[in-house]
């Protein structure tokens, strides 16, 4: 393909670098400006003008987040809510998936346009009635409420149907001979096989429960209870009465994203994979 | 013995797959179609949840269409959705159409660091937005100062709340769409393009012609990811702008649903809104695909 190729040559392509790099300058931004403001004092982040480096660097600002607010116990409530979650959800997607994908029975395609039709169902429709239901329920401000209504997504599900098509069928026919039962060629056969779809699947449940904010607003009601997010807007609304600073909630912000980016770093292949799934067709 | 063995291995043949999508089924008519049909109920009827409900009719929509904050909330989230296709549209697959070049000098080093903004919480990043749009010190102020100019006040003032909302939608996805876009045109397959360039076809031309075209799933999947994410946003403006402010003029239909039925306990209310926004979004979607011929004959031949 000799067409398009890069020249290197001209102010067409000059310009077309500084819009690149300048996005991508603009992309890190605030990740860059929350780190060194985590290690300023209030004063410097109130500094006119702006300076971008802590000029008296100091670490209060961390200290002051786990010792004044729950920061720690909102960490790991968030991530032992996002594996929890993601553990069900490639689990229970992976057995409607594979049911789909390589089982004949009755009404099967009446079921499966019937949970495709559910990703219609958008989700302030049962956002009110939801929230009663958990009234009635006693599930508000209890973690019942962030789990359970969200284990079978209809999308992963669809999702893993598509990648278990692909397996070899005669694989599963020998092991039947061989007298395996139904629930072991799902956990020692199908599984195993289907592990990069999982992989995927997996990524993008955890990235959406550890960056989910409007259900667990709805739901928790006690600070200890509270995910980051929460933690962070609550802080945010704390910077007005006093009791929290800029400085604290940069020092915060950074650590609640850095999670995600570190895992980005490591696996950049699957992350692209898992937040591109929608796109199947590609 | 070998019969009875037989017998239930048909059995178990038989019942398997249903065991296996019956956790789907049982979450969706508990939690979402059960609710679903709930709110229908529920938006003829008048209830804060404590006392009894009240059928009143069609008044809670009759309300609604009167209402000039849900007016308001309706505008401002298309002003979102739109802005979505007006700027970060021709922004990723600008960006997109560079990176797709052969032999581009840190393409393999840039192409990650467009995907970090999508990986991080709306809240956590609206936060940090909030210090940069600052009236007195943000950082994004701080050049007009030192020229001696105004600041532009993005967060306190009624005509502007609503793009600094955008600003952060525009940082947030751009580089998302992009990924889309990337990955969609590195499928093309090359020899199109090789045939255009013995007919001596020229860059743009190539890419009107060609790359566009290709693009149409992608850029289908990518509006109806915008409309539908777009009439869901609620994090942004509820962060950034403290709530949907100053006086609502960033408040999205979200953060309005949300005022109206946990904040304000009015179920009847909530549910009407969540019932004429399921109806809008369910048209638009149809509508869409309609007009992009997915899931038509057409396609799935091709």
């Amino acid at each position: 393909m000799k067409i398009l190729k890069f020249t290197g040559k001209g102010f067409g392509w000059a310009l077309l670098y500084i819009i690149l790099i300048g996005w991508a300058a603009f992309s890190l931004l605030p990740y860059l400006w929350s780190f060194t403001s985590s290690f300023k004092d209030l004063t410097q982040i109130f500094h006119y003008p702006p300076q971008f480096l802590p000029t008296n660097f100091n670490l209060l600002n961390y200290i002051n987040l786990f010792t004044k607010v729950f920061f720690a116990r909102w960490m790991i409530n968030s991530l032992a809510l996002a594996i929890t979650t993601t553990i069900l959800v490639v689990l229970f997607c992976s057995m409607a998936g594979y049911a789909f994908a390589k089982f004949n029975f009755p009404f099967k395609n009446t079921l499966f346009t019937f949970m495709l039709g559910s990703l219609m169902i958008p989700f302030q429709l049962i956002m009110t009635p939801l929230y009663i239901e958990m009234n009635q329920l006693k599930w508000l401000n209890s973690y019942w409420a962030l789990v359970v209504p969200w284990i079978a997504p209809a999308f992963g599900i669809f999702l893993m149907r598509q990648f278990m098509l692909s397996l070899p069928t005669e694989l599963l026919d020998a092991a039947r001979m061989d007298g395996c039962s139904e629930f072991r060629i799902y956990w020692q056969v199908v599984l195993p096989l289907a592990r990069p779809a999982l992989g995927t699947l997996a990524i993008y449940e955890f990235m959406n429960s550890w960056n989910s904010f409007l259900w667990p607003l709805m739901v928790l009601r006690d600070l200890k209870l509270y995910t980051l997010p929460l933690g962070l807007a609550t802080m945010l609304g704390d910077v007005q009465t006093g009791v929290v600073d800029y400085g604290q909630i940069m020092a915060g912000a950074f650590l609640a994203a850095l999670p995600m980016v570190v895992l980005f770093l490591f696996m950049q292949r699957q992350f692209i994979a898992g937040l591109t799934l929608g796109s199947v067709k590609g | 013995m070998l019969q009875e063995k037989k017998m239930g291995w048909h059995f178990e043949q038989k019942m398997v797959p249903y065991l296996f999508i019956a956790p789907f089924f049982i979450i969706f008519i508990i939690f979402f179609l059960g609710p679903a049909i709930f709110a229908f109920f529920v938006s003829f009827q008048n209830w804060n949840l404590l006392g009894a409900m009240k059928f009143i009719g069609f008044k809670n929509y009759v309300l609604l269409f009167q209402d000039k904050t849900f007016a308001q909330a309706v505008v401002n989230t298309l002003y979102y959705i739109v802005s979505g296709i007006v700027l970060q549209w021709p922004l990723s697959l600008l960006l997109a159409t560079v990176l797709n070049q052969k032999n581009m000098p840190g393409k393999k080093f840039l192409t990650p660091i467009y995907f970090i903004p999508i990986l991080t919480s709306s809240v956590v990043v609206a936060i940090v937005f909030v210090l940069f749009l600052d009236n007195k010190y943000g950082l994004f102020n701080a050049p007009l100062i030192s020229l001696g100019l105004a600041p532009i006040n993005w967060l306190g003032d009624t005509d502007l709340s609503k793009y600094a909302v955008i600003l952060l939608l525009v940082w947030r996805y751009t580089g998302y769409n992009m990924i889309l876009f990337l990955a969609s045109m590195q499928n093309i397959p090359a020899e199109l393009y090789e045939a255009a360039w013995v007919d001596g076809a020229s860059k743009f031309d190539t890419w009107w012609n060609i790359t566009i075209p290709m693009l149409r799933p992608a850029i289908a999947y990518v509006m109806i990811l915008g409309i539908i994410g777009g009439s869901q946003i609620f994090d942004e403006p509820w962060i950034l702008t403290n709530r949907g402010g100053p006086a609502d003029s960033s408040l999205s239909v979200g953060n309005f649903l949300y005022r109206t039925s946990i904040m304000n306990i009015r179920m009847g209310y909530g549910s009407a809104i969540g019932t004429v926004l399921f109806v809008g979004i369910f048209i638009i979607t149809i509508f869409q695909m309609r007009f992009f011929g997915l899931f038509s004959r057409e396609e799935q031949n091709a």
